[in-house]
């Protein structure tokens, strides 16, 4: 019995192993299995669904702290996943009568914490007996060598894999408990505020981002402005100082040089050559993605997670930039030159000699991101093409000559001060030839002057600027920096990344961090700083590694972690009191911000509220005096988006503004947005957009 | 009263520590505006609010001195 980690992976590997590549698929209900024949052997390729078993606690009580816990079927966790008891029962049955078991999921840590509970759980039988499937992707070729060659499992890994888990269950269960608690203690109310081994720190980075950029002054400087004329063509030119530090000096300088004649003193040439960038890990392509293509790590994740279940592309949760000399390269070449859009590409590079630029990152488990060179098996959407398009030509480029290009500078004299031009000419393409779409560079030409030219200067100015804060982060700069960081592991970074915002601890697409993302770090930075420290986090995945490098051990180290939580909640305990009050507070504060639309314009001292009805479960906007029967003002809001009160009030109705964020959309309204005589236009357009919706719907439905 | 005029929050001094923190940049920076620009604390406060990028409790601090007429 070959275990699997999902149903494509299982059709793929029963695919390749099978002698005649076309196994049978046994339908049991809502699940399968694939049978095949290979040889003398009979195989039965089973598949899980990602994990079929999860942590649950086994003590009493939803409370803290609560240290016990065991290994149990999915759905008795998550009363959700209704689809993984059928695949556990049909794994046991089939166990049965097995003469031996193999891992067949993915080649990582989750993969094989995966296969081994399995074979613990599901197929009862004892992991130390069976053996595992080493590949990094799913093409006939690979798959058959991983066959021929099978290794015993990986134990330390599997531990450190099970371990991770368990330190993820202890902290995320008891802290969110914690704080939960705390607030309905202090204020009856039961909101879950949640935070996590590395969630924590993520929200740390994001805090105190946001604190540099609240207390930012901005600075000013001076820049100077220069205008020439040189053989009837208009140059701008540079003044050696870029930034001038006072308005003084600035004026000095242009009084001295305008209206005077510059002289070119040198013309510099500096020829610069740019070797490729290393082929992809799953950091740099998802850094990579987000800038050309605009899709959030997470997305980029699943994307390349699904190119490589179609076989097109290899393993994607990986941290090397480098491809093995045993990577078959001129049969990937070979593979690509069949495909249309690469084949010009391809076989130019299979003439050359097959020597890929290398990057320092390795990773003993798979080699760096790659396409196979299969066609893929399944239509890829747009989005997997255009990343499916990035892989590729960015493997190209690895076999790329050089780019070279020539910086030049003229420098230019004017009394004893300093000016420059400028110019970049590229003298030979080399890898941007390939990697084309993805490297931008401007050429610029160096103006037609000569050493000794004379240049009137015929406009002089300086312009005042001011210094900028530091940037917000984006989804892949915090990746970034929570992979320098050491903190969490390729595959749980985006999903951390995800968590930050969607627990609405930070607004919109850059990571402002929201009143309640405030309320959480103030309060976990008062009472229990060590949960926002990276470096305890930090320690924590060295111990990990340190099981995973057979240095220490699982009893060891739990030992460890369930200590020191004890101690923090202990601590917590002390002062629940006080944090659930100022948890309270920022809550009361987050409430304002996000639900708040200010004083009622009917009555004279009622507050304007979102409401959700109890009936209908549809937002509006109410008076805080309708339940005491004093007011009874309402108005209709958008249903879908999120919804955030303006500082500012409708020109056409002088009720309070809103934004509303929709996906990638964002609108602005006010809240008498039915009634505003501004807005009957929208409103025309809107019903029009609908009335042709329904339409549409009525003619699917129809056909 | 013990609450941050601006925001609410406790405060420590005259203000909570964010707002704290930012009265202090806000007339530690003065210095470096009058040097480089030979601004006025009335002008470079002025100043200041028009620029974009300035931080947002250290804008709240200004609102909440011209409103005190601390100007």
């Amino acid at each position: 019995m070959l275990v699997t980690e999902k149903p494509t992976a299982a059709k793929k590997i029963a695919e390749a192993l099978d002698d005649s590549n076309s196994p049978k698929e046994i339908k049991k209900g809502k699940t399968s299995y694939f049978e095949c024949t290979r040889g003398n052997d009979e195989l039965v390729v089973v598949y899980a669904l990602g994990h079929l078993f999860e942590l649950k606690q086994t003590e009493k009580g939803w409370t803290y702290p609560r240290l016990e816990n065991k290994w149990v079927p999915k759905y008795e966790v998550d009363k959700k996943a209704t689809n993984i008891k059928p695949i556990i029962s049909l794994i046991k049955k089939l166990s049965k009568d097995i003469d031996r078991f193999v891992v067949a999921t993915d080649y990582d840590i989750e993969g094989s914490l995966i296969g081994y509970l399995t074979l613990l759980y599901a197929c009862k039988t004892e992991p130390s007996q069976a053996a595992r499937m080493r590949f990094s992707a799913l093409t006939e070729k690979e798959l058959e060598h991983a066959f021929e060659n099978m290794i015993d499992l990986d134990f330390p890994l599997i531990e450190s894999g099970q371990v991770r888990h368990e330190v993820d269950w202890l902290y995320g269960i008891n802290m969110t408990r914690a704080l939960t608690l705390s607030i309905k203690k202090a204020a009856g109310w039961f909101k879950i505020v949640s935070t996590g081994r590395v969630q924590g720190p993520a929200l740390s980075y994001v805090a105190q981002r946001e604190k540099e950029i609240n207390l930012f002054v901005p600075l000013p400087y001076w820049m100077i402005q220069i205008v020439a004329h040189h053989n009837n063509e208009e140059l701008e030119l540079e003044y050696f100082k870029k930034r001038i530090s006072t308005v003084s000096e600035a004026k000095a300088i242009v009084e001295t040089i305008s209206g005077q004649t510059a002289i070119v003193d040198k013309i510099n040439r500096r020829t610069v050559t740019q070797q490729p960038h290393p082929s992809f890990n799953l950091s740099s392509l998802q850094s990579e993605a987000y800038r050309h293509l605009g899709f959030k790590p997470s997305r980029t994740l699943a994307l390349a997670q699904s190119l490589y279940l179609n076989s097109a592309i290899s393993y994607p949760r990986t941290s090397s930039e480098q491809l093995p000399d045993t990577l078959d390269i001129k049969g990937i070449l070979t593979g690509l030159s069949a495909m249309k859009n690469y084949a010009s590409m391809a076989k130019i590079i299979l003439k050359g000699p097959l020597s890929p630029v290398q990057g320092k990152k390795t990773d003993p488990a798979h080699p760096a991101i790659h396409p196979t060179g299969e066609k893929p098996t399944k239509r890829l959407t747009p989005s997997e093409k255009k990343l499916y398009d990035l892989i590729v030509r960015r493997f190209f480029s690895v076999f790329g000559e050089p780019l070279v290009k020539d910086h030049l500078r003229a420098d230019i004299v004017c009394e004893s001060h300093r000016l420059y031009t400028r110019g970049l000419q590229i003298l030979k393409q080399g890898w941007t030839e390939y990697y084309g779409p993805y490297f931008k560079t401007k050429e610029k030409a160096l103006p037609d002057i000569e050493e000794g030219d004379s240049i009137p200067l015929t406009s002089v100015d300086s312009e005042e600027k001011h210094t900028l804060p530091p940037a917000r982060f984006n989804p892949a700069s915090l990746l970034k920096l929570l992979e320098r960081e050491n903190l969490g592991t390729k595959s749980t970074r985006s999903r951390i990344v995800d968590s930050v915002r969607s627990r609405g601890y930070t607004i919109g697409d850059s990571f402002e961090l929201s009143t309640l993302g405030y309320a959480l770090y103030e309060t976990l930075d008062q009472y229990m700083p060590a949960m926002l420290s990276p470096e305890m986090t930090r320690q924590l995945e060295k111990e990990m590694e340190d099981i995973q490098q057979g240095k220490t051990d699982r009893d060891n180290v739990l030992v460890k972690i369930k200590n020191s939580l004890l101690s923090i909640l202990e601590e917590f305990k002390d002062r629940e009191d006080q944090i659930g009050e100022d948890l309270v507070k920022g809550l009361q504060r987050y409430w304002k911000d996000t639900e708040e639309l200010g004083p009622c314009p009917k009555c004279d001292d009622g507050v304007l509220r979102v409401v959700q009805s109890p009936k209908t479960g549809k937002r509006f906007v109410g008076c805080s005096n309708y339940k005491d029967g004093v007011c009874n003002q309402t108005f209709p809001l958008p249903q879908k988006g999120r919804l955030a009160p303006l500082e500012t009030m409708c020109p056409h109705c002088d009720h309070r503004m809103i934004k509303i964020f929709s996906g990638r959309r964002t609108w602005e309204t006010c809240i008498n947005w039915t009634e505003c005589p501004g807005r009957q236009e929208d409103l025309k357009a809107l019903d029009k957009r609908r009335a042709r919706q329904s339409k549409k719907d009525e003619e699917g439905n129809e056909s | 009263m013990n609450n941050c005029p601006i925001c609410g929050r406790d405060k420590q001094d005259e203000f909570c520590p964010y707002h704290q923190t930012a009265s202090t940049n806000l007339k530690e920076m003065h210095e470096k505006w009058e040097t480089a620009a030979g601004l006025s604390w009335e002008e470079y406060l002025d100043k200041i609010s028009d620029i974009e990028d300035t931080g947002r409790w250290i804008r709240e601090v200004i609102e909440f001195i011209t409103s005190q007429g601390g100007l």
